[in-house]
């Protein structure tokens, strides 16, 4: 056998069973072969480098969770061929999987029909002793849930949340629209009630539109994992359906005949103009005043700065998805300031930066 | 592939490759895996189509491949094949058991290489992971990768020669040549 190249090494048989195996023979083998080739012998450790790399250590997965995925993926192998549209629901319904639930949105979307829920009255919504928040501003409100998640409820909607929220469970009631954005906790998922849906975080980021009573509704993720199950009611029997929403995918309840139907999103008919679907939270660069400008507008606070003392700052850093509060904390920490919030206004201070 | 169990088997046996080379797109876990069970279950439901198909495993890394591909191009619209990454996992050499490698140098000497690894171009790092890792030839390579076989060639010998001509510094630091070379191991 002649060596010439690293591939010649790699391609040989028994060069790779002698790095993988704790063979004497093949030790000596190589050994020998070494003393025969001195000429090579940087050629050799080139080739047991290359060896090495290639043979990088697999990225870490949780053996347990491959474990119960491809058992899920067997049993869903015996089942009958189902249509394609519902064939992730009882998948997901039998893998038992804990996602990793990072930071989401959402958006509830309601006709403003607020109180004609009386075919979905399979729960009550607002719960005595739960905090309830109604908006009826006409504009977007700004909520900081207890657990740092944010939510932007919309004009003629409102919410309710467990004053304990965060040891009760991460359970939001929402009647009307509102976009949230929620903290990553893996053990700890975070629920959406409407009156026709439940939404359940699993995955990074996504948007939901749940019309009202009369309208269909409707889910759309942005980005991420999310499951939406069809709420019980009073009429109809829990029909147990099931959607897992990844990026771009969006889920519709018929109302005619309470079905799932996913579909791809509608790029226009947005009916909410000030939330954020086209502010991008990705910054390279860009000046602390704008951000401040963007924040604003998002989430409609007013920001107070010293604008001389800020206009100088620039910052790249990606924060999309997060919550209002770990956007504000990120974004002074990248340009070492301090915020203070009062009520709606939002005040910055420090040194600021240099030009 | 006929039947349930033969589809299981199947599952069982390339799963984890199937994870292990859908993962080196960068992708998250769950999405690959997501990819990996739409997969097997368009196979549970197209049963009896993929029968006579010469390597399994080898169709099962082309179809991942080109679920993930799909997977990125939803997630940022316009992506196609060229927004494909390839991740290299820094390694610990932590299966090397050669008592004539110098572990201490190790890490210190791997973060180098590693680097150096990270600088070829991706799709020359893909096809020295199939023909290396997975042990594909090259027609195979080729077919998962949708090139033809010389630009598969092409790429393991030019990732090759750069390993040879950028590591061969630091290479030397890595290795006890004198326990090897003197025979203190039987």
């Amino acid at each position: 056998m002649n060596f010439e190249t690293i591939q010649d090494f790699l391609e040989y048989e028994r060069f790779g069973e002698w790095l993988a195996s704790s063979d004497t023979g093949l030790d000596r083998f190589w050994r020998d072969w070494l003393e025969a080739n001195e000429e090579k012998k940087e050629l050799f450790y080139n080739a047991v480098s290359a060896w090495l790399l290639i043979r990088e250590a697999p990225r870490n997965w949780s053996e347990e969770g491959v474990a119960a995925r491809l058992s899920a993926l067997k049993d869903a192998i015996g089942k009958k061929p189902e249509t394609r549209s519902l064939r992730r629901y009882w998948y997901y319904a039998a893998a038992t999987v804990a996602f990793f639930a990072i930071l989401a949105g959402i958006i509830g979307f309601g006709t403003g029909s607020l109180f004609r829920a009386e075919r979905y009255v399979g729960r009550d919504l607002f719960p005595e002793e739960w905090k309830r928040i109604e908006n009826n501003t006409g504009r977007p409100m700004l909520i900081n849930l207890p657990d740092g998640s944010s939510a932007l409820l919309s004009g003629k909607s409102r919410l309710s949340f467990h004053p304990d929220f965060v040891r009760h469970q991460r359970i939001v009631n929402l009647y009307g629209e509102a976009f949230f954005e929620v903290v990553k906790n893996e053990s700890d998922p975070f629920l959406v009630y409407t009156p026709t849906l439940t939404t359940k975080v699993l995955g990074t980021s996504f948007r939901i539109s749940s019309f009202g009573n009369a309208d269909d509704s409707k889910v759309t993720v942005m980005s991420g994992k999310v499951e939406v199950s069809v709420a019980p009611s009073s009429g109809v029997p829990p029909s147990g359906q099931r959607v897992v929403l990844a990026r771009n995918e969006q889920v519709v309840l018929q109302r005619h005949d309470d079905k799932l139907l996913k579909s791809a999103p509608e790029k226009s008919n947005r009916s909410l103009p000030n939330l954020p679907y086209s502010y991008s939270f990705n910054l390279k660069f860009v000046p602390a005043p704008d951000i401040f400008a963007t924040l604003e507008k998002m989430y409609g606070v007013s920001i107070v700065y010293d604008a001389d003392r800020f206009h100088n700052c620039t910052l790249t850093a990606n924060l999309e998805d997060m919550p209002f509060l770990k956007k504000l904390e990120l974004v002074c920490a990248g340009i070492d300031a301090d915020y203070k919030i009062e009520g709606t206004v939002v005040r910055i201070s420090g040194a600021g930066c240099a030009p | 592939m006929g039947d349930r169990d033969a589809l299981s088997r199947v599952a069982d046996l390339h799963y984890r490759s199937l994870l292990r080379y859908g993962m080196k797109f960068g992708l998250d876990e769950a999405e690959v895996q997501d990819c990996i069970q739409d997969l097997f279950l368009d196979l549970w439901q197209n049963r009896g189509k993929v029968g006579d198909t010469a390597s399994v495993k080898n169709y099962l890394l082309k179809s991942v491949r080109n679920r993930i591909i799909d997977c990125i191009r939803h997630k940022q619209r316009f992506g196609t094949e060229n927004d494909l990454s390839w991740q290299i996992n820094f390694s610990d050499f932590h299966t090397i058991e050669k008592e004539w490698i110098e572990k201490e140098n190790l890490s210190a000497v791997g973060r180098q290489l590693h680097q150096h690894m990270e600088q070829l171009p991706k799709r020359e790092k893909e096809a020295l992971y199939l023909r290396y890792y997975e042990n594909l030839s090259l027609p195979e390579i080729a077919e998962i990768m949708g090139v033809n076989r010389q630009s598969v060639a092409n790429f393991l010998q030019k990732a090759l020669h750069k390993i040879r001509s950028r590591w061969a510094v630091t290479l030397i630091a890595l290795f006890n040549f004198l326990s090897f070379l003197s025979g203190t191991r039987v």
